[in-house]
């Protein structure tokens, strides 16, 4: 056991103290910020449900398997990370999916579901949230955000898969 | 950009099967997945209701709004083109805040916001001002402190310690963000004139 398992109930607890100290109705703001945390569930399962449906369907047809005897020089990524790479930048929900299925296949504390957490965890939908950002503004002209938003997904891939051998075999 | 690459992962998905033989297994796909995507939200559901809760009392207790004071002095220095004192700053600092405790669904909303109002200070135009691209960059990086779905979905599939990855995390999040602000004034500096 590590201090780690300390970290969420300490920042519970100080929150907790600090809202007794505000005198805020702590218990009331629990409740409203809830309800819509049930309610964003509901109102994601069918985009959660479309994405993982979609590549579920890519998937079982193996055809990123062909990128196999690309990948084989490079030992250190497997097939499955791979697709989690691919799939990181167009849709969280896409690469949820693929976590969960590093995590029933390798077990989340080996050596691929660390590395996939550490993936998922440090890099974000870069290509959804061009769309949805310029989109949401009317904005054409995106300029070079593309190019420069997927060169940080492929640094922050090399840093994230670097970041976890060193702390896994030191 | 979503709607083809759905199309996409569908057309190749089932034209490669055809080719390769892998039919019956798309029809499982077909099948299971519908149901798995269910059972993913059950157990995502669960988080959303705790940690919207938490983040709740931390709005109401006003400590949100004091953090988006506290990290002002770094936003300002990201984002130089922006106007001192300008209500952009408070929706920039509480989407950075919401993308810390890995709240994506919560940053969205405060990430359109600002580049609202970053299209108002641009004088209405249609393509991108510099801090917009800031803001691109600095979401798709992501700041994390808090990766609260991995750390659940970790500890659902038996993980023996599902906070481990905590510190590997924020450490290459810490790392890829430096990244983000580094490539963002390179590529600003190589593509000045396109601005004018």
């Amino acid at each position: 056991m590590s201090f780690t398992v300390y970290i969420i109930p300490v920042l519970i607890i100080c929150l907790m103290v600090y809202a007794l100290y505000k005198k805020v109705n702590a218990y009331d703001s629990f409740i409203k910020g809830a309800k819509e945390g049930a309610k964003y569930a509901f109102e994601i399962l069918p985009y959660m449900a479309s994405m993982i449906i979609a590549t579920a369907v890519l998937r079982s047809s193996d055809f990123l398997k062909i990128f196999n005897t690309y990948l084989s020089p490079l030992n250190f990524i497997n097939i499955d990370i791979f697709t989690l790479m691919c799939f990181r930048p167009i849709s969280g929900m896409a690469s949820i999916a693929v976590l969960n299925d590093i995590f029933k296949i390798y077990g989340p504390d080996s050596f691929t579901g660390i590395l996939a957490s550490v993936i998922q965890g440090s890099t974000d939908t870069t290509l959804y949230i061009i769309t949805v950002y310029f989109g949401a503004v009317g904005i054409r002209d995106v300029k070079y955000s593309v190019k420069a938003g997927l060169l940080i997904d492929l640094i922050s891939y090399i840093i994230a898969y670097t970041v976890v051998k060193i702390f896994l075999f030191n | 950009m979503v709607n083809k690459i759905w199309l996409l992962l569908f057309i190749i998905g089932i034209g490669f099967a055809i080719y390769n033989h892998k039919i019956p297994e798309v029809n499982k796909a077909l099948l299971d997945s519908p149901k798995e995507s269910v059972m993913m939200i059950i157990n995502l559901s669960g988080l959303y209701i705790l940690w919207n809760g938490l983040l709740q009392i931390a709005k109401d207790s006003g400590l949100i709004d004091a953090f988006s004071k506290k990290i002002y002095f770094i936003t300002k220095h990201i984002f130089p083109e922006l106007p001192k004192d300008h209500d952009v700053h408070g929706y920039l600092a509480s989407n950075i805040a919401a993308n810390m405790l890995g709240l994506g669904s919560v940053s969205t909303p405060l990430g359109i916001k600002s580049m609202e109002a970053m299209k108002k200070i641009n004088g209405d135009k249609d393509t991108a001002s510099r801090s917009m691209i800031t803001l691109i960059l600095l979401n798709s990086s992501c700041l994390t402190l808090l990766p609260t779905t991995i750390i659940s979905l970790r500890q659902i599939y038996g993980s023996s310690e599902p906070t481990k990855v905590m510190p590997i995390i924020l450490v290459s999040t810490i790392f890829s963000t430096i990244f983000a602000v580094i490539i963002d004034r390179v590529f600003y500096y190589f593509n000045k004139n396109k601005f004018k």
